[in-house]
């Protein structure tokens, strides 16, 4: 009675352990019927459309329900107002800077060229000579003098600290900058708080979507349905499909916000800053969605460890622990102005989603720079892909205990 | 026609799962019955191609099964739960689709089977705003969608109270008249005496028996009787019976024969034996249940190890023979 089919069987003894050596796929064909000649060949191409389509099926899926979710529409609500008050903020402050009338500016008016209409737009003082005038400056009672080149021609501004834009804009020839007491410490402050900023959206984005993909993988192994989709596709479509949809969703939110800043900053006239920032925020958004979907692979690999959603956050705790420190060391490191380290962040991956481009704002870091931080970090993400696959793949259906991380990493039972 | 060939898979050190074989039957539903670790659910997931087997395989209409072949198959994991704030319409829509179909397809198939379920007016609800019955309803819907040509259920009535277990079982029968072949398992014997067909039962990751239900039972019936009466101590030492085991408040006895007119006639003397030592309540040929097959089939048989001690402690259960010290 229990040995129905065993004569038969004997040629198809190992189909099913072959059928996972190839990975399932591989052997797909479309029917009993199927010619096995032709079949080789359409079965490749139909195996990776069937992949491409669930892997969209599932990110659709995903990206469905976090367009749906309150707490994603509310938090990228309040993000978009940050950034509008942020604007509005920068605007106000730097409005003195691109002013007229309140630089007040020291010149002999009589060496002068014609026709820079100076004494139009800013405070003009008469001085009796070049050195008078420099030394106006250095006393305060001028922000900048205004000395003509001794070949003729050229001007040269001299400030104490930062030449007002004001003033180098309003000049028909590019001036020379001469800086009395340059400043060594208001750039790290501000960089330092550049880096911040950066962080701040980095942490958020991953907050909100990165960490959304934890918690659904457990919802998945909790509630069995992981079953229902294993059987319909390989482990690594799952977890693409899931890392592709979080990674639109935070593409979505990143470029929007940027979109809110970068127009902003256009609608409120900071041509200047718009011009400086551009890069830096587009290399931000750049990094940003490569380092995302590193996070995101991990916290993926991590949340398919447990079973139940309770566990999720202690399990997923390295992850968010990168993320903090990622969130925290660059401001620390720009702070301290220790070049070294910074540099070293600049290239490590996810910390270089908030050094680089705080570096290209400040006019440290080149897009050469930029380009290879980011390359360092793709080689990185395609890594960490690899390694959030496995240990997804061998965890998704042991519930109960909390798989070990480097058992399931070596795919041992 | 879905056949399992000696399937074997090993976790570590247990063996899950040692040359397991039989066939699913084309027509009606099989019950698939074991005791916790069995095998049960690790059988099914070889099937779905959820997990691999060590060796062994599994053929789908005399071919190895492919991962089409499987996306044909309705699948109903055990403990299972959907998206608890997705949609239902668009949670069974997702599921035809992952199994192939096109975006019209999964639309008509949800829209149907959310009409048979008399679900189709709470298609934007989650399944979160469901009444419990209504969620096992679109729990088994989630393994209907798109017109499989076969159904594998873990666990269908785990949880559930009897009424919502006849739906479930009501549903399921209704797929099944209509040519889908089931295969489900369940601890829950009296359901699967009820709605089943077939029986596979599977112990230690070994096939015990397998066959329609119909023959399984009647091969355990053997030459049992059960006999209701005061007195039935001298039942021990009468000649041809043997294996007296008290069953509620009557006694079974099998008869030592070779065949069934023989044991009749020996039953007989019995029933006269007994009528000489008092009234007698009641006498009958005793059909098992199939919790009793399910018991006779999973422990050991004579010869094999464990018998002996087996027996041993049926001859020491007290008050079994009151005539022996």
């Amino acid at each position: 009675m229990t040995s129905r089919g065993r004569t038969e069987a004997a040629p198809e003894k190992d189909a099913a352990s072959d059928r996972a050596e190839t990975s399932r796929p591989a052997r797909l064909r479309t029917g009993p019927g199927d010619d096995n000649a032709t079949g080789a060949a359409s079965g490749g191409r139909k195996r990776w459309k069937d992949g491409i389509v669930q892997t969209w099926l599932v990110a659709g899926r995903d990206i469905d329900q976090q367009l749906h979710s309150r707490s994603f529409l509310i938090t990228t609500l309040l993000l978009l107002l940050a950034t509008v008050a942020g604007v509005v903020i920068a605007a106000v402050l730097t409005r003195p800077a691109t002013g007229s009338d309140t630089t007040t500016v020291v010149a002999v008016a009589a060496e002068l060229p014609s026709g820079t209409g100076l004494a139009d737009d800013f405070t003009l003082i008469e001085a009796a000579s070049a050195n008078e005038a420099v030394a106006d400056v250095r006393d305060g009672e001028a922000d900048a003098a205004v000395i003509p080149d001794a070949a003729g021609g050229g001007l040269t501004i001299v400030a104490r600290t930062t030449a007002p834009s004001g003033l180098v804009n309003a000049l028909t020839t590019t001036p020379t900058v001469e800086l009395l007491e340059p400043d060594t410490t208001g750039t790290p402050m501000t960089a330092a708080f550049t880096a911040l900023g950066f962080g701040a959206v980095f942490m958020i984005v991953i907050q909100v979507c990165g960490a959304g993909v934890a918690q659904n993988t457990v919802i998945e192994k909790q509630t069995r349905i992981v079953e229902i989709l294993l059987a319909a596709m390989p482990a690594r479509v799952l977890i693409a499909g899931k890392i592709l949809g979080s990674a639109v969703v935070a593409l979505l939110q990143a470029l929007l916000l940027a979109l809110v800043l970068l127009g902003g900053m256009a609608i409120a006239g900071m041509t200047a800053s718009l011009a400086a920032w551009a890069p830096a925020i587009l290399w931000f958004v750049v990094l940003l969605i490569t380092g995302f979907v590193l996070i995101t692979s991990l916290y993926a690999a991590l949340a398919a460890l447990v079973s139940r959603v309770e566990e999720v956050s202690s399990a997923t705790t390295p992850v968010t622990m990168l993320v903090m420190v990622a969130y925290l060391a660059p401001y620390i490191v720009i702070l301290l102005g220790d070049e070294g380290a910074t540099t070293l962040l600049g290239y490590l991956p996810v910390f270089s989603t908030i050094v680089m481009p705080t570096l290209i704002s400040s006019g440290t870091a080149t897009s050469g720079e930029a380009a290879l931080a980011w390359l360092i970090c793709l080689v990185a993400t395609v890594g960490g892909i690899l390694v959030a696959a496995r240990v997804y793949r061998y965890s998704l259906l042991r519930t109960g205990k909390k798989v070990s991380f480097f058992r399931a990493l070596s795919g041992s039972e | 026609m879905l056949n399992i060939d000696h399937v074997s898979r090993r976790f570590g050190a247990v063996q899950a799962l040692d040359d397991v074989t039989f066939s699913m039957a084309d027509h009606g539903m099989t019950g698939f019955i074991g005791g916790n670790g069995a095998g049960k659910t690790t059988t099914m997931r070889i099937i779905m191609g959820i997990i691999t087997a060590d060796s062994g395989g599994v053929r789908w209409r005399h071919a190895p099964i492919t991962p089409a072949d499987v996306r044909r198959i309705g699948y109903m994991p055990a403990e299972r739960g959907l998206y608890p704030t997705m949609p239902i319409g668009k949670q069974l829509a997702y599921f035809a689709r992952i199994r192939g179909l096109s975006r019209q397809d999964a639309a008509t198939s949800t829209e149907r089977l959310l009409t048979e379920l008399s679900l189709e007016h709470r298609s934007k609800d989650p399944v979160q705003n469901l009444s419990l019955g209504n969620q096992q309803r679109i729990q088994i819907a989630a393994a209907l969608i798109g017109d499989p040509a076969c159904l594998i259920l873990d666990e269908p009535f785990s949880g559930l109270d009897p009424i919502a277990a006849e739906t479930v079982g009501e549903i399921l029968r209704s797929h099944s008249e209509r040519g889908v072949p089931v295969l489900f398992s369940s601890h829950q014997l009296d359901l699967v005496e009820r709605y089943c067909d077939h029986l596979v039962i599977i112990a230690d990751g070994k096939i015990k028996a397998t066959g329609s239900r119909e023959g399984l039972l009647a091969t355990h019936a053997g030459f049992s009787y059960e006999i209701g009466a005061d007195d039935l101590t001298w039942l021990r030492a009468e000649r041809g019976v043997i294996d007296v085991v008290p069953h509620g408040r009557k006694v079974r006895f099998t008869i030592d024969a070779l065949n069934q007119d023989t044991a009749e006639v020996i039953a007989q003397e019995v029933l006269q034996r007994a009528l000489g030592h008092g009234p007698v309540n009641s006498f009958q040929r005793w059909t098992p249940s199939l919790a009793e097959v399910f018991r006779d089939t999973i422990v050991d048989r004579p010869g094999e190890p464990g018998f002996d001690r087996r027996i041993r402690r049926l001859w020491r259960r007290p008050g079994l023979f009151q005539d022996k010290p």
